[in-house]
């Protein structure tokens, strides 16, 4: 394992603190494990908490900001936060009009968060929750509640943030982000593993021309392994899988995001958007705003996922409201 | 003969050997998951441990055995994270639960207690027996558990533990349905439940170390 790491045991702890070191005016931390936005609880708001386990950056604590998320519970390396973690961050972001967690759908997560809400209710402070699930890989439709959660909570964080920033409810920003989620979907493809340093070893192993499509951000296996081909022939495997549930129809107008996972050059990824913008138009899905970047990765790993949400009048609103965070601003 | 009781000291002294012996193991345990896992289970249950270790270093010497059990699971529960912690952090809370205002734990209460531990990982975790997980060591522990009913404490525990080391390696011919290896499918097949060996390494550290009170 060749990695710019100390103690195997304090990896998240010590990125943490120089996370906080280098954005001061952005974030402060609480507790030993928490972000949250540095003016926060902002009264009266909707606190927003985005939370996982490490090992994902930018996501979550990159996007700690105004319209984005008020507060960020982290777990060490792809383990989710526990309930002390998560609730150091709830009551730091309770600016007395509830809370909201948005994670990705995980059985360690669901149970982390689920203890902590119990406990945050008796404290008097009442949270709802949205599990992302648009990864369309883990599950089919029938079993959409299932599914895992990968790059779609950016874009379910972009919606709930921004009602939130507007001034919605608890119930308004609970249903912005439930409506983002549900017409979110990802797919994505692995070019190489990852090393956690916990373990030291690579979490699967792949052949120097194999690729695994469909993969996690946690390295669990995808839905088939196979030769390398061109980025066309990748991004049109991605889309076309995306576009099989009947969510998309011609004349639709979505938001894309493509994502790296870590490893690969932002060239790459816009050779992907160049097939998927291609592909959409051929759809006729009219592309409203893009994204190409790295938004949630998986340590170093090499690939990119594609996500597509349907946009309607609300969601479109959301997508283009403003934002400002250490990994994410958008001005118009 | 007077039937033999652990009192909350022995059991401080029981959860910190139990400790001692999971930071010893955490690398074949990390190994087992890294087959099918990611790779850090060893790691998380260390984390887990320590923190409970340093916990019970902490308490008072009138301690009750509930507040040990408590005081465990929280510390557990608190510094684990992943899906571990609230697991194994929830069956040692839900015992301290349980057994608040009791001062003797003899060969009834450790059966009782099994059974605890039980319900708090399927209350928890939503697992059935066969799924691949740590319930496939615990529940046949606990159907030994009580089975040996009547029989000395040391002998139950020893039989629980039995049932576990046997349970965990036959996770090795199930299919993984929960969690993340769930994704695995059939390709889980030949191999152990990480979480499983995690649950006989306790309860072998259990039967051993109350068998040298």
């Amino acid at each position: 394992m060749k990695k710019l790491i100390n103690d195997t045991f304090q990896v998240t702890r010590e990125e943490l603190e120089g996370f906080v070191a280098a954005f001061p005016r952005a974030v402060r931390r609480v507790g030993i494990q928490a972000v949250v936005r540095q003016d926060a609880p902002v009264t009266g708001k909707v606190g927003v908490i985005l939370g996982g386990g490490s090992g994902h950056e930018p996501l979550f604590m990159g996007y700690l900001g105004r319209g984005l998320a008020d507060g960020c519970p982290v777990g060490n390396i792809f383990a989710s936060p526990s309930p002390s973690i998560v609730l150091d961050a709830t009551r730091a972001v309770s600016g007395g009009a509830g809370v909201l967690y948005i994670y990705g759908n995980y059985s360690g997560d669901c149970m982390n968060f689920d203890i902590a809400a119990e406990i945050a209710e008796k404290e008097g402070i009442h949270v709802e929750t949205i599990r992302v699930t648009d990864d369309v890989a883990s599950a089919p439709l029938e079993q959409k509640e299932s599914r895992r959660g990968i790059a779609g909570d950016f874009f379910v964080l972009k919606a709930a943030g921004a009602c939130a920033d507007d001034n919605g409810d608890l119930e308004h920003v609970r249903a912005a982000a439930c409506k983002a989620n549900d017409n979110c979907r990802s797919m994505g493809v692995a070019l190489s593993s990852c090393t956690i340093p916990a373990s030291g070893r690579p979490i699967f192993a792949l052949g120097a021309d194999e690729i695994e499509i469909g993969l996690g951000i946690h390295g669990e296996p995808g839905e088939s392994r196979q030769k390398l081909m061109t980025a066309d022939q990748i991004t049109d495997v991605l889309v076309s899988r995306i576009l099989e549930d009947p969510l998309f129809h011609a004349g639709d107008e979505v938001a894309v995001l493509v994502n790296g996972l870590g490893a690969t050059p932002l060239a790459e990824l816009f050779i992907v958007f160049r097939r998927v913008a291609r592909l959409l138009h051929d759809a006729r899905i009219h592309i409203h705003r893009s994204y190409v970047g790295e938004y949630s990765t998986s340590l170093e790993m090499a690939g990119c996922s594609v996500t597509l949400m349907r946009l309607d009048e609300e969601l479109r609103r959301w997508v283009d409201w403003p934002a400002n965070s250490p990994y994410f601003t958008q001005v118009n | 003969m007077q039937e033999p009781t652990i009192s909350a000291q022995d059991w401080i002294r029981v959860l910190s050997r139990i400790a001692l012996r999971v930071e010893a193991e955490k690398d074949r345990l990390n190994e087992l998951d890294g087959v099918i896992g990611d790779g850090d289970h060893g790691v998380t249950m260390a984390i887990g441990f320590r923190a409970l270790d340093q916990a019970l270093m902490g308490l008072q010497e009138d301690v009750t055995i509930d507040r040990v059990f408590q005081t465990a699971g929280e510390a557990f529960l608190s510094a684990a994270g992943g899906a571990v912690g609230p697991l194994i952090g929830s069956m040692l809370a839900d015992t301290g639960e349980a057994f608040r205002g009791r001062v003797t734990f003899g060969a009834e209460e450790a059966v009782w207690m099994l059974e605890i531990m039980e319900q708090a990982l399927v209350r928890r975790g939503k697992a059935q027996p066969g799924d691949k997980t740590m319930l496939d060591a615990l529940h046949p522990a606990v159907i030994a558990a009580r089975a040996a009913e009547g029989e000395e404490l040391v002998e139950i525990l020893r039989k629980a533990a039995d049932a576990a080391s046997a349970g965990a390696r036959a996770t090795g011919g199930m299919i993984s349905r929960l969690g993340r290896s769930s994704r695995l499918g059939e390709r889980t097949l030949g191999h152990e439940d990480a979480g499983a060996n995690s649950i006989a390494l306790i309860l072998r550290g259990l039967e051993e170390e109350v068998a040298t009170l």
